[in-house]
């Protein structure tokens, strides 16, 4: 077993990594009614993060886009809180940030974001009071992307969990993704930054990869 | 803020602090404070600086005054020449004199007579700004945005010594508001629902919703109703 070894590198390329898709401010205004008043203001209470504000330059001089699906959401959600919050109490709602809160496991099931079996991926008997740390969550819901279309021993799935706990969710400025690479039968998990070209020797394979920051993004999406 | 078992920290003439949490702070002559401050009231007159931040209900400050972190008040007011390095935000902001912000300045209403430049972006429900000098930001957007020039009062003949140049104009490469008002300005795009383009505006393109008015002394290259 231990004298597997599998060799692979990669090499970093500029420019690529996918992009969340995006919408531009006039649509966001055309779609949902408000107005540049209401979004400046929310930006200014931090409803809305600076770092959502996508600067582009465009044939019509600069422009502002916006992870769609985020943005959306969010307002979507000011709008229905807003009739009975003021705008500072809904941004203390938005501000204890999706990494400090805690989920039950019967709601993420429920809520169909991770499956009752990857839940039995978790340590010991899982979260003995039946709460998962939104770290833990992004480590499970990753790793069930990952193994969609193979199955994984559940040695190596403590490993992988183990991995992406370690590496936790991604930040939005940094684009890195984990490899499944698999060689006679043994597993190896690496997280590279995005972009480059991966070439793995013969007799190894690469069973599956996975853009951590497009994974968080979907799991907030879900979440939100 | 609650800051009941703070000093009061007045400092006189050639004088020097450090930094920390005071009740109120006062600051007359050539004063420095060497650190982030917070204080429930401060006025500062004459020259002053604070390496640091600011943090107050309320920020008073007349003469040339300038603090190297960030301003947070609720209050502001300015009379003079003002520097800030790291940003100011602010409820509400009224000023006299010339304004440099490098970085964002926020707030719920700003009223400024004189000039301004902001590095960043200026975001205010309420943007009145009479100009004096030739101003200048990035990016600003708010609720209501109204820029004229100033009327020739007392201030405009006294601002002259602490505004670099007297010609009136503002210029910025994007303004976006719901009610825009412009006049001396230079933008590369304007965005609004109702929009009014004064006399000797100069704008690349001007995208309205409701009402677009030019006047005959503007020039506007390309006029979109979205």
């Amino acid at each position: 077993m231990d004298s597997v070894t599998v060799f692979c590198y990669g090499l970093a390329m500029e420019g690529s990594g996918m992009e969340p898709e995006l919408i531009s401010k006039k649509e966001l205004l055309e779609i949902t009614g408000i107005s540049y008043g209401q979004l400046y203001r929310w930006k200014r209470k931090q409803l809305i993060p600076e770092a959502w504000f996508i600067r582009r330059s465009t044939f019509t001089g600069q422009e502002t886009f916006f992870p769609r699906e985020l943005v959306l959401a969010r307002v979507r959600r000011i709008l229905e809180m807003k009739e009975d919050l003021s705008l500072d109490e809904l941004a203390e709602k938005f501000a204890p940030e999706l990494y400090e809160l805690v989920w039950r496991r019967e709601e993420l099931t429920a809520r169909r974001i991770v499956s009752e079996q990857t839940l039995g991926m978790l340590p010991g008997d899982g979260a003995a009071d039946g709460r998962v740390s939104f770290r833990m969550l992004f480590a499970l819901y990753a790793a069930e992307k990952l193994q969609r279309h193979e199955r994984m021993p559940p040695a190596e799935q403590r490993a992988l969990l183990q991995l992406l706990k370690a590496e936790g969710p991604a930040r939005e400025d940094e684009d890195k993704e984990v490899l499944w690479v698999r060689k006679a039968g043994i597993s190896l998990f690496l997280v590279v930054p995005i972009g480059g070209e991966l070439r793995v020797e013969t007799g190894a394979r690469l069973a599956a990869r996975l853009k951590l920051r497009d994974c968080l993004q979907e799991l907030t999406n879900k979440l939100a | 803020m609650m800051l009941a078992e703070a000093f009061d920290l007045a400092l006189n003439g050639i004088s020097r602090a450090a930094g920390g949490a005071y009740r109120s702070v006062k600051m007359e002559g050539v004063c420095k404070i060497d650190g982030d401050v917070k204080a429930e009231d401060m006025a500062v007159s004459g020259v002053g600086k604070v390496y640091g931040g600011v943090e107050a209900r309320t920020f008073v400050a007349a003469g040339r005054v300038t603090v190297a972190g960030p301003l947070t008040a609720d209050r502001v007011r300015l009379e003079g020449q003002f520097t800030v390095r790291g940003g100011l935000y602010a409820d509400k902001a009224v000023l006299d004199g010339a304004l440099k912000v490098e970085g964002n300045c926020e707030a719920e209403e700003i009223v400024l007579n004189g000039w301004i430049r902001v590095g960043g972006m200026l975001n205010a429900g309420r943007i009145d700004i009479g100009l004096i000098g030739a101003s200048k930001a990035q990016e600003i957007g708010g609720s209501s945005i109204e820029v004229k020039r100033a009327e020739r009062g007392a201030w405009a003949h006294l601002l002259q010594r602490v505004i670099p140049a007297f010609d009136p104009a503002l210029e910025a490469r994007m303004i976006e508001g719901d009610e825009v008002r412009l006049e001396a300005t230079a933008a590369a795009v304007v965005r609004g629902d109702r929009v009014v383009i004064g006399a000797g505006c100069s704008i690349g393109r001007v995208e309205y919703k409701t009402e677009l008015i030019v006047h005959p002394n503007a020039s506007v290259k390309e006029r979109v109703r979205v």
